[in-house]
């Protein structure tokens, strides 16, 4: 039987290609694949080559369409038996291929061709073709051969001279391979020519000739011989034979006419003379030239019919016959030309499993294995891939049964081939590192069809052939397969042998051999470890802003919504921000290994397999116990340049082979695909979805940036965790060190968490001007920490029974305040360049500007991970939290407002020296001991705290600094109201307090009183600073001293209280300062605010906004500093206390009084201070100088300017008193001469200020005696313009009609 | 009963979704495997003579040696494909109507993924009960 036999096959002419001399097996193939390409010459191309020596048999030849077929047999052929049954089957040409540089005697190397063709009888047509001769060679040629033989001077070189030796013999002048190929495919129509001259000679002598026309049938079965009929029955059987013969002939000739013609004749002849085999023979060649005919477009139904009812006779006729061979070669061809129409399906399907029922009586087993490559080929052709895959495993087992290599070798193709159908494999096939075609091609759309037990026997198949073929790297894989893909389908025994030969073959493998499919163990894609916070690069816009900067904690605190939980948000939070690599630093990817086979696993290394970039992997080698689950491994590398890379997968070397295990492949096993979840129940060698979902199927992504500086941060002297108590000022430093290699370029501060008022300062500039930062270099910043509310409050403490600091630790835990300090390195520039060469930041930025616009004009956008053009290089982040845990400290229980009526004395506002501090320090008592700071509040209340003397008091109060020395001075509770306190005389509610002359009460003093409750261990000891009023007014007593009051600290110990008395001399309520017909934020005014929740009027709104802004700037001016221990220091927020203790009738005691009184010598001008700021309270205008001094017995003329602090028109009535020393009234004594001549009115002005305006009034004084005098106006308010609005309005703070206004007393010298 | 006989469900993506050996003679795991091939092979002509005709039981498709592959194609495209080696047409009809109700039932069963192997050995009982009666 021959392969590949089809219908069209009887008019292929067979021509043997033989190496001539020494030529090599690779030379011979180039050379003859230029000849295999000639394996169809048409007729026209002949003809020029053809000459007619007679009359040709072939009367219909096609010369215009008709062609010549060619079968070429490299290396030679065996002559057949039945080469005088069908024409087709004889060689019928000879072409020999000799390559010049290898057979320099080229007359050798013809003889050997010459010889060689002796095998050939039958070919007449021959040619050597000699290719890439020598000079020497051709020149030999010439010598020898005359003329000259030699391509393309002459061509056709049929000389038929007797002695020529070489006339077959064909040189090729050295050219380039289109050349050549042009010249060989013209020689090919020379020796097709003569083929076909060949061909007309035998049929001319056909009949002639004494060929024997017989078969091995013939002397199988010699036919009776019987005289007289007999023998003209064999004339005419032989005549048959001989028609039949030319047929065949005619048909190799491309004459199928004239082939038809002939056949006809044949089939005649045969069947009336019975010769079967002839007639099955005439039949087939009748076919064969009506297929070769009619061509493949004049293919129809009626010729497909006619073709099989032929082809089954001839079937018959074979079968009749009893040659299985060819019964099954007509089959074959049959079924070949019918699976051209998928039709006729059924019909091939039948063909060819009966044939494949009748080859198994075939005797020969080459017979056999021929047979099933037809029944493989024929079904793949028909787009039946399982059938043919079948076949195809039927004729690797015919080769597996033959025991030599070769056939395993074969056998080992085969079952590579029929890999991809059985999907035994996920990479291309490749045999010996070279990859092989697959004739059983899937038809697209072919199911992808897993069948484990079927996979299984091939691989194991595989495995077999594998270590029979001695190909150690198939049987690796076969293995490898076995046990990755079906490891539940085999027995632990079995897991251990497919070891052993994994083992075995990796042996006899070449050290670093990579497999091309995985083994195990399972490697899964766990995650990428992003860098640690204070590592992670941080991208920025191309205005340097951060885009993102926060821990994950602080993130987590930015809820916006006004839920707990919200699935959008965990989704948004779960994408997170992708993972970023820096050049240089290792990164990390968590991988996952499993080993679900029952032996232990050796990995000798495993490593990230990374692309797109220059990345070092480290390599990792463990071993995993039998049934290992789930083993996490963590794989490391640096990668080396800047750019996108992709983490493929990763690189196992396990079982003695390298192989790539990619994290995007589909894991099977048994034969099923098991992601995303396994559906048909088998064993998954993980457990849960792994990162697949999240990663997607190409691999991650890893955007890699340029190298960055790293900071340190940590605080000099300490950890960062700090108990502050309330109101504690602290300074730290934090030093910072660049630990990476690129210098510190850029830097910015800021202050992220809850309590970020706590840091009032951040040396920001230390920072900047150590900027650039070199690697390895430090630098320090000063922060300066206050502490506001406390964080950890006592019953926290008392609850969870920690230290405050452990208490703390816990509360404060994610919401601490952090220095947060972002950096940056060296400018992003694409050039690459690296390092800062000394430039300052500016011009780098200006370079960065000119980049990015250079880019946006010309430049392509950089990919993923480069930084685009317009957006800075990344920076980093780093966060020191200060963990600032602020604990309560001084409680400041209460503060309350107290109005002081002093007695006019000679100095009355000297009467507070500097230390104005009253304070008590009582140690709680037995029955308060207990007491907390709520109940103190109350007690305080009613506890009386004279400021007056001290030594009087509660027995154990431990008093010092009375700065009240000058005897009685009342202090009154604000609840008596202003009526009251305008009303001196009345103030009897004081026992302890002293009635003050209405007359003499000069001036008013307000004292802040605060009560302190010391709830902590530690002592403090507590001091009061006051600033002078607005613009530094200070004092007018005391306005040297400046504006800044520093009061001796008082000592408070621990579970005791005490009271600061705070003086308000100068911090008064600017009466102008609300808004006209605005109700002045009263006792009312907080009331209904605080008990009615209405909506408050625009006037109130305003008012209330007043009064905060008077809060704050009066606490502006106090300041109470407290000090604990060495280092403890801070300052108490009063705001609280203070606005507490203004609220209610208190405010009236700071506003400052209706009328305002300045006096102003007018001789001197340098004496009177005109100030743009309202005169408050009559606060004397002059110090106490040399600018008062005046002469005796001269006119001395005196302004007296008076102001008016109130809203509205004041009607006054002013008298100026003059008192001397004694306080005798100089200018109306009543028993004694005046002592004081005047000018001008002094007692009963009546006058209008205008509403908040002044009003001079001048007069002249001649004082008669030297001495002293004091001025003292007062006035009586008569009337105002909005009077009756006022008393509807039941305002205090406006003048009433009646009350009487006094002046600060005004001294002046007189010498 | 059949010496050889070899019962296989394969599901809508060409994947077996059971198998069995239900012949009464000697298993060898040769043939076994030989058995799975020719069903395998075999599933290239079910699927044209699928569309040939509108029965769901297909007869005899396929036939290597000895041994004949009768098919059912249920209205799910799920094959039920026996390998046999005795010609008893009625009886393996039986056979495949019987086996096409167990394997409804089984598809009723709502924690059954179709597609996903067979598992259940109440049906793997029965299909061989089945093959005892009419094989």
């Amino acid at each position: 039987m021959e392969p590949d036999v089809s219908i069209e096959g009887a008019a292929v002419i067979r021509v043997v290609v033989l190496p001539v001399g020494d030529i090599s097996p690779a030379t011979f193939r180039e050379y003859s694949s230029m000849v295999l390409a000639s394996h169809k010459i048409d007729l026209p191309h002949v003809s020029s080559f053809y000459t007619e020596h007679q009359k040709s048999p072939f009367q219909y030849q096609p010369w215009d369409t008709g062609c010549l077929q060619f079968k070429f047999i490299l290396g030679g052929a065996s002559r057949g038996v039945w080469e005088e049954y069908q024409a087709h089957r004889r060689i019928l040409g000879v072409i020999g291929i000799c390559h010049c540089a290898h057979s320099p005697d080229i007359a050798e190397a013809y003889n050997d061709f010459l010889n060689a063709c002796k095998a050939y009888p039958g070919a007449q047509a021959r040619r050597c073709f000699a290719f890439d001769p020598s000079d020497e060679q051709v020149k030999q040629d010439d010598d020898i051969r005359e003329p000259l033989v030699m391509f393309p001077d002459m061509p056709t070189q049929q000389t038929n001279q007797a002695n020529d030796k070489r006339q077959h013999l064909i040189i090729f002048p050295p050219s380039d391979r289109n050349l050549l190929e042009f010249h060989l495919g013209t020689m090919m129509q020379d020796f097709a020519a003569s083929v076909l001259m060949a061909l007309e000679s035998w049929t001319l002598n056909a009949e002639s000739t004494n060929a024997g026309l017989t078969t091995p049938l013939d002397a199988q079965q010699p036919a009776p011989v019987r005289q007289g009929e007999d023998i003209a029955q064999a004339k005419r059987r032989r005549l048959g034979r001989v028609q039949k013969t030319i047929g065949d002939f005619c048909l190799l000739a491309g004459s199928p006419l004239d082939a038809h013609a002939h056949y006809a004749t044949a089939i005649e002849l045969a069947r009336t003379t019975f010769d079967n085999f002839w007639l099955a023979g005439a039949l087939e060649g009748h076919v064969s030239a009506l297929v070769v005919e009619r061509g493949e477009k004049g293919r129809d139904a009626i010729v497909d019919e006619e073709v099989r009812s032929k082809y089954m006779e001839v079937i018959a006729l074979y079968r009749r016959m009893q040659v299985l061979a060819f019964e099954l070669e007509a089959s074959f061809k049959l079924a070949r030309y019918l699976s051209a129409r998928r039709e006729n399906a059924k019909d091939v399907t039948e063909i060819l499993t009966a044939s494949a029922e009748f080859s198994k009586y075939l005797g020969d087993p080459s017979d056999r294995l021929i047979a099933y490559i037809e029944c493989s080929r024929i079904y793949g052709q028909l787009g039946y891939a399982r059938k043919s895959a079948f076949f195809a495993r039927q004729v690797a087992q015919q080769y597996q049964q033959q025991d030599t290599r070769w056939a395993a070798i074969s056998a080992l193709q085969i079952l590579l081939i029929t890999c991809p159908l059985y999907r035994v494999h996920s990479t291309p096939v490749s045999v010996n590192g070279k990859a092989i075609s697959t004739p059983v091609l899937l038809p697209p759309g072919t199911p992808p069809g897993q069948w484990s037990a079927i996979q299984v026997e091939v691989l194991g198949d595989m495995l077999a052939t594998a270590v029979r073929a001695g190909d150690p790297l198939a049987a690796w894989t076969a293995a490898a397969r076995l046990l990755r893909h079906h490891y539940a389908l085999i027995t632990p025994t079995g897991q251990l042998s497919l070891a052993a030969a994994m083992q075995a073959a990796a042996e006899k493998l070449p050290a670093g051999t990579r497999g091309t499919d995985p083994a195990l163990p399972f490697v899964r894609l766990q995650g990428l470890t992003p860098l640690p916070p204070p590592m992670q690069p941080l991208k920025r816009d191309a205005q340097g802003k951060w885009r993102s900067g926060g821990a994950p904690g602080e993130r987590s605190g930015a809820n916006p919504g006004p839920f707990l939980y919200s699935p959008f948000q965990k989704e948004a939070s779960k994408g997170a921000e992708p993972v970023v690599w820096v050049v240089g630093e290792v990164a990390q990817v968590v991988v996952e290994l499993t080993n679900p086979c029952g032996f232990e696993v050796h990995v000798e290394s495993v490593f990230l397999s990374v692309e797109g970039g220059d990345f070092e992997a480290f390599p990792v080698s463990l071993s995993l116990l039998p049934y290992t689950a789930s083993h996490l491994l963590a794989l490391s590398g640096v990668p080396r340049a800047s750019g996108t890379v992709t983490v493929r997968g990763c690189f196992v070397k396990s079982f003695g082979v390298l192989s790539e295990h990619r994290f995007d492949d589909k894991v099977t096993v048994n034969g099923t695909q098991l992601l995303p979840m396994p559906a048909n129940g088998s064993a998954y060698p993980f457990k849960g979805q792994g990162a697949r979902k999240r990663l997607g199927q190409r691999g991650v992504q890893v955007s890699v940036v340029p190298p960055l500086p790293l900071l340190v941060a940590s605080i000099v002297g300490g950890e960062a965790a700090a108990v502050l108590y309330e109101g504690e000022v602290r300074d730290l430093q934090v030093c910072l060190t660049n630990a990476g290699v690129v210098p510190v370029t850029e830097a910015h501060v800021s202050l992220t968490g809850k309590h970020r008022d706590h840091v009032t300062h951040v040396g920001k500039e230390g920072l900047a001007a150590a900027l650039p930062l070199a690697p390895g270099a430090s630098v320090s910043i000063p922060v300066r920490l206050k502490a506001g509310r406390p964080t950890v409050t006592k019953l926290d403490m008392g609850r969870t029974g920690h230290t405050p600091a452990h208490a703390a630790r816990a509360s404060a835990g994610s919401a601490s305040t952090t220095l947060a300090i972002h950096y940056a390195g060296d400018v992003f520039r694409p050039t690459g360049e690296k390092g800062l060469d000394g430039k300052g930041l500016s011009t780098i930025l200006e370079e960065q500007t000119k980049v990015s616009g250079a880019s946006a004009h010309g430049k392509p956008e950089s990919g993923g991970g480069e930084p685009t053009a317009g957006e800075l290089t990344p920076g980093r982040r780093v966060g020191l939290p200060l963990q600032l845990h602020v604990q309560r400290g001084l409680v400041l229980v209460q503060g309350k407002l107290l109005t002081l009526d002093a007695p006019e004395s000679t100095q009355p506002a000297a009467a507070f020296p500097a230390g104005e501090s009253r304070t008590g320090s009582r140690k709680a008592s037995s029955s308060e001991a207990s007491r907390g700071p709520s109940d103190l509040s109350d007690g305080a209340n009613r506890t009386q705290v004279s400021a007056v003397g001290g030594s009087n008091e509660t027995s154990g109060q431990e008093s010092h600094t009375s700065g009240l020395e000058n005897g009685e001075v009342a202090l009154r509770e604000p609840e008596n109201g202003p009526d009251e306190a305008a009303a001196p005389k009345r103030n009897q509610s004081d026992d302890r307090g002293a009635n003050i002359p209405g007359a003499l009460r000069g001036s008013k003093i307000r004292l802040l009183e605060l009560e302190l409750w010391n709830g902590t261990d530690v002592v403090f000891e507590v001091a009061v600073e006051t600033r002078g009023a607005e613009g530094g007014e200070a004092d007018a007593v005391d306005g040297e001293l400046g504006s800044l009051f520093t009061h001796p600290p008082t000592r408070i110990d621990r579970d005791s209280s005490a009271r600061v008395l705070i003086p308000l001399r100068g911090l008064f309520v600017p009466r102008g300062g609300r808004a006209p017909g605005a109700a002045t934020p009263t006792k009312q005014f907080v009331l209904q605010r605080s008990a009615s929740g209405r909506q408050m009027t625009p006037a109130e709104s305003a008012a209330a906004a007043h009064f905060e802004a008077y809060v704050d700037a009066l606490c502006a001016q106090i300041s109470v500093r407290w000090q604990s221990g060495l280092n403890s220091t801070g300052e108490l927020p009063v705001r609280d206390a203070v606005r507490e203790a203004l609220q209610g009738p208190s405010l009236d005691a700071l506003l400052p009084d209706l009328l305002g009184f300045a006096f102003r010598i007018a001789r001197d001008a340098s004496s009177y201070r005109d100030k743009q700021s309202p005169l408050v309270n009559g606060t004397p205008t002059s110090s106490k100088g040399t600018h008062n001094v005046v002469a005796a017995r001269e006119m001395t003329p005196v302004e007296l300017s008076i102001r008016n602090n109130s809203a509205e028109l004041v009607h006054i009535a002013l008298t100026v008193m003059c008192k001397d020393v004694t306080g005798t009234d100089c200018l109306r004594p009543a028993n004694s001469k005046a002592t004081v001549l005047w000018a001008g009115a002094l007692g009963a002005v009546h006058l209008e200020a205008p509403p908040r305006g002044q009003y001079v009034h001048k007069f002249a004084l001649c004082f008669l005696v030297p001495g002293e005098y004091t001025l003292v106006p007062s006035c009586i308010v008569q009337a105002t313009i909005n009077q009756h609005q006022l008393t509807n309005t039941e305002d205090e703070s406006h003048p009433k009609v009646g009350s009487e206004c006094l002046g600060r007393p005004f001294k002046i010298y007189v010498r | 009963m059949a010496t050889t006989a070899c019962f296989v469900i394969v599901g809508k993506n060409d994947s077996p979704i059971y198998e069995s050996e239900v012949g009464s003679g000697p298993r060898k795991d040769e043939a076994a495997h030989l058995h799975q091939f020719v069903l395998h092979a075999s599933m290239d002509i079910v699927q044209d003579v699928v569309w040939t005709t509108q029965n769901m039981y297909l007869k005899v498709v396929d036939k290597f040696g000895d041994l004949f592959v009768s098919t059912y194609v249920t209205a799910g495209q799920a094959k039920l494909m026996l390998l046999h080696d005795l010609k008893s047409e009625d009886g393996i009809k039986n056979f495949f109507q019987e086996v096409h109700e167990l394997y409804i039932k089984i598809l009723l069963n709502p924690l059954y993924v179709p597609g996903s192997k067979i598992t259940s050995p109440q049906f793997d009982a029965r299909v061989r009960m089945l093959a005892k009666k009419y094989l």
